[in-house]
């Protein structure tokens, strides 16, 4: 972020509040906590003034997606079931991006409790894509889904609401919608951010990730949030150095491998996606770098794995929302009689078809009869994690640095399209994104170009694990040449 | 309906009982076990001093409390079982309202420990080695109080003080044959785990909690029998008949040609029987998942085994009764009784230590007999150590007679904290009025029903004598102000009462 001058962090923030207010009919966000933010943007400005900023976030503002918890502000999950839950906790992410000066404008609209990949099941309404909002867009874009679930987050950022937000990416939730919507989405290491504040969908899949304009904003945002944290036991205590920096020169980038996989190219993607992703591995090996194919034999297991594993956990961490404690409490309008009818009628009018969807799969998953998928799906996620773990082996026989692969199958289908799919063919939009997820590592969705009807391309670079500084180098190149380019 | 043990006894012969048992120990440590909520905390009432993750907050995460680590370790290695140096957390699902998050975080695919042996005496005082099949970490859960409409017309209240306090889950191989040897079990296991300090023990507040698989199989045949699980059964004494109970039925059912139902059960205390419960049957699907949110926990890493070793060097762990029976030469028998309450060991030990002079039998008999008499369970035992051993040690030099002395200890009991020489010179000078005297004589006549009895049926010569003797009673009791004549004209019509 450049450095700006004292009084244009005030303007800045009048002129993403206005986007904001304009752009209400987009429904990114279900509560806004403008006042707050102006007070703090004020504030850091006062600190500019004094040449004394405390970083290069100090007085801007961030979005966060409404599964983060944010003590007296709502966190809803945009669900029915928790549409009057006050967190008295502030999510370590949020936390840590407060500390560093930024300011918290609101908290967005998103798939009910992060499920879903075209942000229709909330309970406040889908978020409507970015091309919307331009009066010139045809009046097919009006249809277009923003993809979920951080779907709010993402057009936010896409739409200069805010200089960054703060999503969660289970099964590709952040770099879905960061590709619909063209902006960059980042999703760090599983354990690299702390999950502390996180409410979770499926624990052993799911990270805090990151939306920015620019790479380099996300690079700063991740070095602010990034780090161990008391309260996540699965955060990762190692050394932290910063990942925002630049390749030296050529010759540095002359040694970086970078794999191709090839069963990435499945005939559904779209030609133009294919396009995209070609177009960037070309200008790789034109920068001098090693671009060669790979092969990760398991890739073709990874949705019907994940679809087993998401749905087991998600079972397992929505068996808290039964009312007894916090939530919906349905006895205004109903009269329970017993226990069991009081966690029966909160969960059958607090929680949406989707969820309901993925409890009861999960459930079955779980369960002694239906174990046996789960057992399945466990083995294969052990054999996708190895296949990344084969490419990525500096002493194996072809090793590589980085993989680039495409991030959807095509552009943002409309929301009848979506609305035709079954919860289940829904997670195909999400092909090239939940592996990553499954194996824990990070990845970055990289805006290239914009196609038919003015909609965003973009391509996934996966880095090794804990290798965002590798990763964030490769996405700033392209960025570069990209932007060159167009 | 009452069990006959002798046909109980005869029963087992064709169809042998095998009993495990699955005890629940909270452990002793300042937090919970996945939170910094505080165990134990001084505040009474209820759902108070709770962290976000004891209720189950959204977003909130467990975090492992390393004391609770170490408890479990300590108790392991105690217990003579293999610490896995890798062992997981899990999570066990069903739905009540005690349980905030909707599953327990426990330990299935690998626990804390497995293997170990406890050694107990059966009931033919012989040692045996109780096998212990795993010792695993997990977190308590809630309370629900059931009671009156009180608070704003619920009659179900929650209360999640308990919810998340660590618990270690010992389960025993079914190798208990009766309900005598899973008490003696779990007397030493209690012991144990106060020795050295994992578990207060306390079963009135459930701090520790046992429940009880049993089955019966027909001899000759191979495998086990239908097990039903006995739940919540409150203290040993119950735990013993509770078993045997539970064996007669399962034998009653049988050799009638009928079938045992796997069911969970609970133990009628007042009419002893068990009965079925219903809620949570035994063959509940728990749909157990990983606990992704906690590591792996990596024991060696910690340095915790050796730690632990060097801590259990200097605490004995042998059988608590065999050691006190060699340490003291007392009777096998003797020992078991100490180990029957709670509080009888460690005061026993303490005089033995403190009064070596003592002879072993009458520390035993004041407190197996004199003791055990007097106090009830539920108040526990509050005589000070120290005024306890001055009434031994002047009773021992003859110094107080055998009704002052336990005059003295009635006082004691009632909360009188005074030495022993201080209340027997306020016995002595009391000023007791007629009707004091005669509850005295009646209470010397009551307790020496023998003499009593001698005294109708003899001889004027043996008459005199054995009048003396209550003479000499009364008088020590009553001190030197009373007349004689007076306690002499009580005695005479007392005992002419009873001719």
């Amino acid at each position: 972020m450049a450095a700006k001058g004292a009084n244009s962090l005030l303007q800045s923030f009048q002129s993403k509040i206005s986007s904001m207010k304009n752009l209400s009919h987009l429904n990114a966000f279900i509560t806004e906590t403008i006042k707050i933010a102006e007070s703090q943007v004020m504030e850091a400005q006062k600190r500019n003034e004094d040449g004394a900023p405390l970083g290069p976030l100090d007085g801007h503002t961030f979005a966060v997606k409404d599964n983060l918890c944010t003590a007296n502000t709502l966190t809803t999950c945009a669900s029915r079931f928790l549409s009057s839950f006050t967190p008295p906790y502030t999510a370590t992410a949020v936390q840590r991006l407060l500390s560093s000066g930024a300011a918290m404008i609101g908290k967005t609209n998103m798939d009910e409790f992060a499920m879903g990949s075209s942000n229709l099941s909330s309970y406040y309404g889908a978020v409507e894509h970015p091309n919307s909002a331009s009066p010139s867009s045809s009046s097919s874009a009006h249809n277009l889904v923003s993809g979920g679930s951080s779907g709010g987050s993402a057009v936010a950022v896409a739409t200069g609401m805010c200089d960054f937000a703060l999503g969660s990416d289970t099964g590709g939730s952040v770099r879905l919608p960061a590709s619909f919507c063209g902006t960059v989405g980042l999703k760090p290491t599983y354990g690299r951010v702390s999950r502390h504040g996180l409410i979770p969908l499926a624990n052993s899949l799911d990270t805090v990730g990151i939306f920015a304009p620019t790479v380099s904003t996300a690079a700063n945002v991740l070095d602010a949030v990034s780090g161990w944290d008391r309260c996540d036991s699965t955060s990762v205590r190692r050394e932290y150095c910063s990942v925002n920096d630049e390749f030296a020169g050529n010759e540095e980038m002359t040694t970086v491998r970078v794999g191709i996989p090839k069963e990435c190219d499945i005939k559904e993607l779209s030609p133009e996606n294919r396009t995209v992703w070609r177009l960037v591995a070309d200008e790789l090996e034109s920068l001098g770098m090693i671009v060669k194919d790979v092969s990760l034999p398991h890739f073709s297991y990874s949705v019907p794995c994940y679809t087993v594993i998401c749905s087991a956990e998600a079972s397992s961490n929505m068996a808290k929302y039964t009312g007894a404690i916090f939530g919906y409490d349905c006895s205004k309008a109903h009269s329970p009689s017993t226990v069991d009818e009081m966690f029966a009628y909160n969960r059958q009018f607090g929680l949406g078809p989707v969820v309901k969807h993925r409890i009861i799969a999960g459930t079955y998953f779980l369960s002694y009869h239906g174990r046996h998928h789960y057992e399945q799906a466990l083995k294969a996620r052990s054999l996708i994690k190895n296949d990344y773990q084969t490419v990525f082996d500096k002493d194996g026989p072809d090793p590589v640095d980085i993989l680039i692969t495409p991030v959807s199958l095509g552009p943002p289908p409309t929301r009848s399209t979506m609305e035709e799919l079954g919860p289940v063919e829904a997670y195909v939009l999400n092909t090239f994104l939940v592996p990553v997820n499954l194996a824990g590592l990070p990845a970055i969705s990289v805006p290239i170009t914009r196609g038919e009807g003015e909609l965003p391309l973009s391509v996934q670079v996966i880095s090794k694990w804990f290798d965002e500084g590798l990763m964030i180098k490769i996405a700033k190149l392209i960025e570069t040449f990209m932007r060159n380019k167009n | 309906m009452r069990v006959s043990v002798f046909l109980c006894k005869r029963a087992s012969l064709n169809w042998p009982p095998c009993v495990g048992l699955e005890i629940h120990a909270q452990i002793c440590s300042r937090d919970k076990i996945f939170s910094t909520g505080p165990v134990g905390s001084h505040d009474p009432s209820p759902n108070s001093s709770l962290s976000l993750f004891d209720v189950a907050i959204p977003g909130t995460m467990p975090v492992i409390n390393k004391d609770c680590v170490k408890a479990g370790v300590l108790t392991a290695l105690a217990l003579r079982s293999r610490i896995n140096s890798r062992s997981y957390f899990d999570r066990k699902h069903y739905f009540y309202p005690d349980l905030p998050g909707g599953y327990q975080i426990s330990q299935n695919r690998v626990p804390l420990a497995v293997g170990g042996y406890l050694s107990v005496y059966n009931n033919n005082n012989q040692l045996i080695n109780v096998s212990i099949k795993q010792v695993q970490l997990e977190q308590d859960s809630g309370k629900i109080v059931f009671g009156e409409k009180t608070i704003e017309g619920h009659d179900t209240l929650l209360d999640y003080k308990r919810a998340g306090v660590g618990l270690m889950e010992i389960v025993t191989d079914p190798v208990l044959i009766d309900g005598s040897s899973a008490a003696n079990f779990i007397r030493e296991l209690r012991l144990l785990l106060k020795r050295i300090g994992t578990c207060d023990g306390n079963m009135a507040d459930g701090s520790l909690r046992v429940d009880a698989n049993v089955s019966v199989r027909e001899t000759g045949s191979d495998g086990m029998g239908t097990r039903t699980e006995i739940k919540n059964i409150s203290g040993i004494k119950f735990l013993k008949k509770a078993i045997d109970y539970e064996i007669w039925r399962h034998i009653q059912v049988l050799s009638k040609g009928g079938v045992v139902l796997p069911e969970t059960m609970r133990y009628d205390e007042r009419k002893n029987v068990t009965t079925p419960t219903r809620g949570k049957s035994s063959h509940q699907d728990y749909r157990f998942i990983e606990e992704h949110d906690l590591p792996a926990l990596l024991i060696e890493r910690e340095g915790l085994v050796d730690e632990c070793r060097k801590i259990l060097e200097e605490i004995p762990t042998d059988n608590v009764v065999e050691s006190l029976s060699l340490k003291y030469g007392i009777s096998l028998y003797d020992a078991q009784v100490l180990e029957s309450e709670d509080w009888a060991i460690d005061l026993f030990e303490e005089v033995m230590t403190q009064c070596p002079q003592l002879p072993v039998k009458l520390v035993i008999s004041w407190i197996t007999s004199e003791l055990y008499g007097l106090i009830n369970d539920r108040d526990g035992m509050n005589v000070c150590v120290g005024n306890f051993m001055s009434l031994l040690i002047l009773f021992n030099q003859n110094e107080l007679t055998g009704p002052q002395a336990k005059k003295i200890l009635r006082l004691m009991v009632k909360g009188d904290s005074r030495s022993p020489i201080d209340i027997l010179h306020d016995i002595q000078t009391a000023h007791y009025s007629h009707t004091d005297i005669v509850d005295i004589c009646e209470t010397i006549l009551t307790e020496h029903k023998e003499e009593v009895s001698e005294y109708i049926s003899g001889n004027d010569r043996r008459r005199k004598l054995l009048f003396g003797f209550f003479m000499g009673e009364a008088m020590s009791l009553t001190g030197r102000d009373c007349d004689p004549k007076e306690i002499k004209g009580i005695l005479l019509e007392l005992l002419n009462n009873k001719m």
